[in-house]
């Protein structure tokens, strides 16, 4: 039983000591995947729409490194939705000749229309709240590429095309709006909504709207 | 035989004031198009023919009152073809068979000036006077639009509809003295109709509120509280 006794507290005493030499090596080692999970969505080549919020992660010089993944996600996925969105537009479309404008899509709530439009050269003060009239050769809304044509909402394009000689009829405040029959555009990419309001009708209605009347929703059948 | 000849010219005289007949028209608006309609939260015009049927539902109420009138039918045609391009159907020849049984006088117009053409100069209006002029289309209170989300998303262009600021270059002479008008569209009675008269000096029949013509029969207000008024 004495060399018995002795080859076990031996191969105890063994275990042990593999036991402790692993433990360090267990905990450092999986760390470096964790990082390169987090820094895994930046290096991905990113779409031309993503290129201006893009910034690299600055890994925190005390902490574990893990606490960065809320910050990275957030700053990622937004632009990331965005650029998604905004990917099915074709950066060109149509015929892309002639007179240049520059067109702010703005979807507005119970008010009809496109956007804003000013000359290229021109500033926002020059801009022009429009209906596009569309057509079958290459005159297409860039939206009408998307799911739902508002999704596009606050982007800017290079639109080609003319006003028409005609107005349109806004129906829900009973004004009159400019018509841009477009031709073809150039994605620019989101911009900030240029302060400006779309037309109202001269002077005051003759009669006043009746409850659900026509300035609330004319023709909601 | 003096007399005979004088009584026959007394009853030809007469005979032919009292058959003169006048005009009937019914005017049918475009439809919208599905494309620019299907992603609203309450898109129009999920049927095309809307305001064909429910034209015809009117037209087979009031065929008693109608007797030897001529009877029109003003269809706006742009809307039918595009919205057929959509389906790849021929919609208009549908229109044409819709109406055979009824009409023969099918007169298609493009523009708001095409339409007051037709009323003006379409017959002899010295001789034939708009006796029935009945509107079924999109409309608010101010306008009746024959293109509504057609053209372009949401709206109507200027040229295809008839504001009440067009309506001053509708001659009243062009209305028999007993005329009926009456527009079904939405919201023509809070001030189309009183527009109406004041330009044509003849009464229109227009809903307070919103009207309905999704069940293909004569339209029916759709708000509570709504009402016809003239």
């Amino acid at each position: 039983m004495g060399p018995m006794k002795s080859f076990l507290w031996l191969a105890c005493l063994l275990t042990l000591f593999v036991f402790t030499q692993r433990l360090p090596g267990q905990n450092s080692s999986p760390a470096k995947p964790d990082v390169a999970q987090i820094e895994e969505p930046d290096s991905s080549p990113p779409s031309k729409l993503s290129e201006k919020p893009k910034t690299s992660p600055k890994p925190k010089k005390s902490g574990p490194t893990r606490y960065n993944f809320p910050a990275v996600k957030q700053v990622l996925m937004e632009p990331g939705l965005r650029a998604h969105k905004s990917s099915k537009i074709p950066q060109q479309y149509g015929d892309t000749t002639g007179k240049v404008f520059v067109g702010h899509r703005a979807a507005i709530e119970k008010y009809a229309g496109w956007g804003w439009i000013r000359p290229e050269k021109a500033s926002w003060r020059k801009g022009r709240w429009v209906f596009l009239e569309e057509n079958t050769n290459g005159g297409k809304a860039p939206g009408r590429f998307l799911k739902h044509p508002n999704l596009d909402n606050d982007y800017q394009y290079r639109l080609y095309g003319s006003f028409a000689p005609y107005k349109g009829y806004e129906p829900n405040f009973d004004a009159w709006v400019p018509v841009f029959k477009i031709k073809g555009f150039e994605k620019l990419g989101p911009a900030q909504r240029p302060n400006l309001h779309p037309p109202r009708p001269k002077g005051r209605p003759k009669s006043k709207p009746t409850s659900g009347g026509a300035r609330s929703n004319p023709f909601n059948r | 035989m003096t007399f005979r000849i004088f009584a026959l010219g007394i009853a030809l005289c007469f005979g032919s004031s009292f058959a003169s007949a006048n005009e009937q028209i019914f005017v049918s608006g475009g439809p919208s198009l599905r494309s620019f309609e299907r992603h609203k939260p309450a898109p129009h015009d999920r049927f095309w023919g809307n305001f064909l049927t429910s034209s015809i539902a009117r037209y087979k109420e009031v065929k008693p009152e109608i007797g030897s009138d001529l009877v029109t039918w003003l269809v706006y045609r742009p809307a039918y073809i595009t919205r057929g391009q959509e389906s790849n159907t021929d919609l208009i020849a549908e229109i044409k068979n819709m109406l055979k049984p009824i009409t023969s006088n099918i007169v298609w117009f493009e523009s708001r000036k095409e339409f007051l053409d037709y009323l003006h100069k379409g017959q002899d209006r010295s001789k034939i006077k708009i006796r029935r002029l009945e509107y079924f289309g999109h409309s608010n209170k101010r306008n009746w639009c024959f293109d509504y989300s057609n053209r372009i998303d949401g709206a109507v262009l200027e040229p295809l509809c008839l504001h009440v600021d067009h309506l001053k270059s509708i001659k009243n002479r062009i209305f028999t003295s007993d005329a009926y008008c009456r527009s079904w569209g939405c919201h023509s009675g809070e001030e189309y109709s009183r527009a109406w008269y004041k330009a044509t000096g003849t009464r229109m029949w227009g809903a307070i509120g919103k009207t309905d013509y999704s069940t293909g029969a004569i339209p029916k207000l759709s708000t509570s509280g709504g009402k016809w008024v003239q």
